[in-house]
């Protein structure tokens, strides 16, 4: 976790420094209240980050390794999702990859088959027909 | 004053609303608004917006029952999401579901309910009593709320920050200070200069709220579903029955009916005052909550004081909103804008005349704005221990039309793909902050409250000049914010010392 | 004989043939008719649902699905001021005429400014019809001190209130203060909307704005207008002087003609880039019509709405106008309206 909060800290610090750059060029009035908020946030996180690196660090469990890794596959599944939509559109897209979800985590057929459908009636007739919101076709089908 | 044309008004206001054909209309409507609300990305504005053109043609007492009786549940819709799977409904939600997500999953998902149907229901009814007191006075009240009034009631919105945050103040402060950075993302509203767009044109208008809401309390609770693969209630929590626990709900709010009136009142201030919008009224109602607790640090963990303050306030504030709409003609709200709307459709002109020349009608809206409420009431409470359930079923089911619900709420909002990508990409810095302790209500605070202050501070020093905090209101204002922010510190304070 | 006879009788079917397959006026239309029945056009709407641009887009979607025989869907795509859905509008519809869109106001005007987020060129649309040029007007509140545009000139330092510089009504707020010699007026910009800058007047909090008529139709009106910021009178105010008409300053005469050209296209009924011109001008044939149309210009009517329609050959020469000023011309009103206030 201590290695984790430095990285953090040093990342928004960073991220700080080049917005503080990035608003000094903008017109007085614009960059007022920014250039407040990201000093304060640079300065903020720079006393973090040494208070972070003063603390002893605790070393990783078994636990941890398993929780990253199961971490990283959620990760990739969320990417996933997002993709399908892009490229096969929000009717096609979340149903395939909510049953390519279904049975990879559940046994048997059933819910691979239940839970695509009602998420296909949700896409389409919830929002599609019923709220007359015109989704996203995907990137394969434009 | 109530003279016999006030009373002949109000029994044909009242009664139009007994009629079977706005009856019937009313309970559809409220049932539609409900659904609407708990759909992410879709609101009461939305409901509106596609009724109007039904409304061509139709009797107005008809007309108005439909719109406002929809939209007046809506924003109960958006908590039942809210409370049950961590997905805000619409933006003021997200204040809900802090200590209401947290109740469900310690399986107490149905006094969560309760209470929030009770203090909203209660809420929405004694904010249009209110609305009808205030009717003679609200000119001198809109007139009173100026630039430097509405900025000093932003602010203090935002000094709640500091009640929100946990112990860890520099976290504390990093989170609320990133979300007003994304606050300030898109054009600069006086300048009309862009900020932070990276030269697209998808940034110019900055993060829209329901992506932000979704990307930082919904999709990463989604994502820890998905790791632990159990559903949001742990199986080994006792089952608890779904009625009893509602009716429990239902008596916290009496039990706490101090907190419940104030925040109304609060609620309904806020609404009053055109401009300062839904999400101050939800945040001021539970900053107000959590200072004012015997327990404060129980919030975030599961208290129902932390339903009841903002439900108390987003609704009342609704009947607040809806005076300076009828009495002025002019919109408390968005959702009030829409409705706005409805009456020119309508050809009936809201405004000083309007209150003379339609007083029944502003009777029959305002009935039908109690009536909503108390049906949306009756409703949620039959239909809460079968949404119960959904908190029971497997992660791994439940986690994929979790995420396919916030990613259409995502796009709904705008009709845009980039708020797909925004939301997800958002939710792992939203993920990181959770797995640190960086408080994401703080930063949802920031980032909402942020571009609202900023705008009504250059307004008010380019009108004013810098002695704009030097009006009376402004300065009961700071007063009140000073004492509220205080409470909390001086009390432990005191402790420390007396257990010194 | 009889083979050139023959030959004669095969010369001219033939001749009548060709004639009758390539001269047939009816058939393009036909054509375009029978390509939009039982289609489904999407009506894009640069704002959010429930304001008048809104309104006006649903009223006339059942109005376009009689007269073209398809559905119409209205798809909201807000932001920036209409600016994101007019870009997306612009560089990902299809070419096929299927895509329409209601133009928010002062388009060419801001790309004329090159207004940061301007991702279009207001020359490549295909203009169908102008719906409605709104007419704007320099307006005080009913209960404030001021009577006439004097009494704003003898302030010390008069506020005009406005949402932001890049607005439809913004640069006619500048010019107004430029045209009319209101010295030393300083802008209060920034307020979310004409709500609250109505609220602003009637507070004192601000003395004076341009903004909609829409704003001082009814008689219970809370503002008072004291002089047209147009080229011409509104007729429906026909005793309010226009800008014109004012003793205004010769260089602000260059810099008022290209914010008026800039805004003359109003709110429009337009197609993307590369649509055919044979769709278009179909499309401007059965728009005038449903722009006559007694139940469209009914509900308009009982919406409260506007309705000024001007042909589509029209909105486009105004919009090439406001385009093709001279670089020096363009740089004063870039200054006058990004950074003189």
């Amino acid at each position: 976790m201590r290695e984790k909060n430095l990285l953090f800290c040093l990342v928004v610090f960073l991220c700080m420094a080049a917005a503080f750059v990035a608003t000094l060029s903008y017109p007085p009035d614009a960059r007022f209240f920014p250039i407040i908020v990201i000093s304060l946030c640079g300065v903020v996180a720079l006393w973090e980050l040494v208070k972070t690196y003063r603390q002893k660090g605790e070393k990783s469990s078994e636990t941890d390794k398993g929780y990253r890794r199961r971490f990283i596959l959620t990760a990739a599944w969320t990417v996933g999702f997002v993709l399908a939509i892009g490229l096969l559109g929000f009717n096609i897209g979340l149903t395939l990859i909510t049953f390519a979800y279904v049975k990879t985590h559940e046994k048997g057929w059933r819910w691979a088959v239940i839970m695509p459908i009602i998420t296909f009636v949700m896409s389409y007739v919830g929002f599609e027909i019923l709220l007359q919101t015109p989704l996203y076709e995907g990137l394969l089908f434009l | 004053m109530i003279d016999s044309v006030m009373i002949a008004s109000i029994i044909k206001g009242v009664s139009a609303l007994f009629q079977p054909m706005i009856m019937l209309t009313m309970f559809l409507a409220v049932i539609v608004g409900l659904i609407f609300g708990i759909l992410p990305g879709v609101s009461g504005m939305t409901f509106m917006a596609l009724m109007i053109p039904f409304t061509f043609g139709m009797d107005p007492f008809l007309a108005f029952v439909l719109l406002v009786s929809g939209y007046a549940v809506s924003s109960t819709g958006g908590s039942i999401a809210s409370i049950l799977i961590n997905v805000p409904g619409d933006g003021p939600s997200a204040a809900t579901l802090l200590d209401g997500f947290p109740m469900t999953q310690q399986g107490k998902a149905g006094r969560a309910l309760g209470a929030m149907f009770t203090a909203s229901g209660l809420g929405g009814v004694e904010g249009t009593v209110v609305l009808a007191l205030l009717i003679p006075v609200v000119i001198p009240i809109v007139m009173a709320f100026g630039s430097p009034e509405c900025f000093f009631l932003i602010v203090m919105g935002l000094s709640f920050i500091v009640s929100l945050g946990n112990e860890a103040k520099a976290k504390g402060a990093i989170a609320a200070l990133l979300g007003l950075l994304v606050a300030f993302v898109g054009y600069h509203d006086a300048t009309a200069f862009p900020r932070y767009t990276f030269g697209t044109a998808y940034l110019l208008d900055g993060i829209e709220i329901v992506p932000c809401a979704l990307a930082i309390f919904a999709v990463p609770e989604a994502m820890s579903i998905m790791i632990s693969g159990s559903a949001i209630v742990d199986q080994r929590t006792v089952r608890r029955s779904a009625s009893a626990d509602l009716w429990e709900g239902t008596k916290d709010v009496f039990r706490h009916w101090g907190l419940h009136i104030r925040c109304v009142v609060l609620g309904v201030i806020v609404g009053i005052v055109p401009g300062v919008g839904g999400h101050v009224a939800s945040w001021v109602g539970y900053g107000h909550a959590k200072t004012t607790s015997k327990h404060p640090e129980t919030f975030g963990h599961g208290n129902v004081e932390g339903i009841i303050g903002p439900e108390s306030a987003m609704n009342g504030k609704e009947g607040g909103a809806m005076l300076p709409t009828l009495a002025l003609g002019i919109p408390g709200s968005s959702g009030m804008a829409v409705l706005l709307g409805a009456f020119l459709i309508q050809g009936i002109q809201p405004g000083p005349t309007f209150l003379r020349d339609h007083l029944d009608l502003a009777w029959t809206i305002t009935g039908t704005l109690v009536l909503a409420n108390v049906l949306g009431m009756l409703i949620c409470f039959l239909a809460a221990p079968t949404l119960i359930k959904v908190t029971r079923v497997r992660g791994h089911l439940l986690a994929p039309f979790l995420v396919s619900l916030m990613a259409l709420g995502a796009y709904s909002s705008r009709n845009s793909l980039e708020d797909v990508f925004l939301t997800f990409g958002l939710a792992f810095l939203a993920w990181a902050m959770r797995q640190l302790g960086y408080s994401r209500p703080v930063f949802f605070v920031g980032y909402v409250l942020g571009g609202l202050a900023e705008r009504y501070f250059g307004i008010s020093v380019m009108a004013h000049g810098w002695k704009f905090f030097l009006t009376p209101i402004s300065l009961i204002i700071i007063a009140v914010t000073i004492v509220s922010v205080s409470i909390e510190p001086v009390i432990k304070y005191r402790k420390r010392r007396k257990s010194s | 004989m009889k083979s050139s006879l023959f030959g004669k009788y095969c010369t001219l079917l033939a001749m009548v043939t060709v004639f009758l397959l390539g001269a047939n006026p009816a058939e393009p239309a036909e054509d375009m008719a029978s390509f939009y029945q039982g289609k489904v056009v999407r009506l894009v709407v640069a704002s959010s649902p429930g304001g008048s641009t809104d309104i006006n887009a649903r009223l006339l979607a059942p109005a376009l699905e009689r007269y073209l025989k398809c559905t119409v869907v209205v798809v909201n795509k807000a932001g920036a001021g209409g600016m994101v859905g007019t870009n997306d509008f612009y560089n990902s519809s299809p070419k096929d005429g299927l895509t329409l869109m209601i133009s928010m106001e002062g388009l060419p005007l801001a790309q004329a400014l090159g207004a940061a987020g301007v991702r279009f060129d207001c020359r490549k649309f295909g203009w169908i019809a102008g719906l409605y040029k709104d007419s704007r007007s320099l307006q005080v509140a009913v209960g404030s001190p001021y009577k006439s545009l004097d009494d704003l000139r003898k302030l010390k330092q008069p506020k005009a209130a406005v949402t932001s510089v890049t607005s439809p009504a913004g640069p006619q707020v500048i010019l107004a203060i430029e045209a009319l010699n209101i010295e030393n007026a300083k802008l209060v910009k920034g307020y979310p909307g004409s709500t609250e800058i109505k609220l602003a007047l009637m507070r004192l909090e601000a003395d004076f704005t341009v903004q909609s008529k829409s704003h001082i139709m009814r008689k219970d009106s809370f503002m008072r207008p004291l002089i047209t910021v147009e080229e011409e009178r509104d007729p429906d105010f026909p005793d309010l002087p226009a800008l014109p008409e004012m003793k205004i300053k010769p260089e602000i005469t260059k810099v008022m003609e290209l914010i008026m050209k800039g805004n003359a296209s109003g709110r429009a009924l337009i197609t993307p880039p590369g649509v055919s011109n044979e769709k278009i001008a179909f499309l401007r044939k059965v728009t005038a019509a449903v722009l006559k149309d007694p139940d469209y210009v009914a509900s308009v009517k009982k919406a409260d709405l506007f309705s000024n329609p001007i042909s589509g050959e029209k909105t486009a020469e105004s919009v090439e106008k406001a385009l093709t000023a001279t670089p020096e011309d363009l740089e004063k009103l870039r200054f006058l309206i990004l950074k003189k206030y």
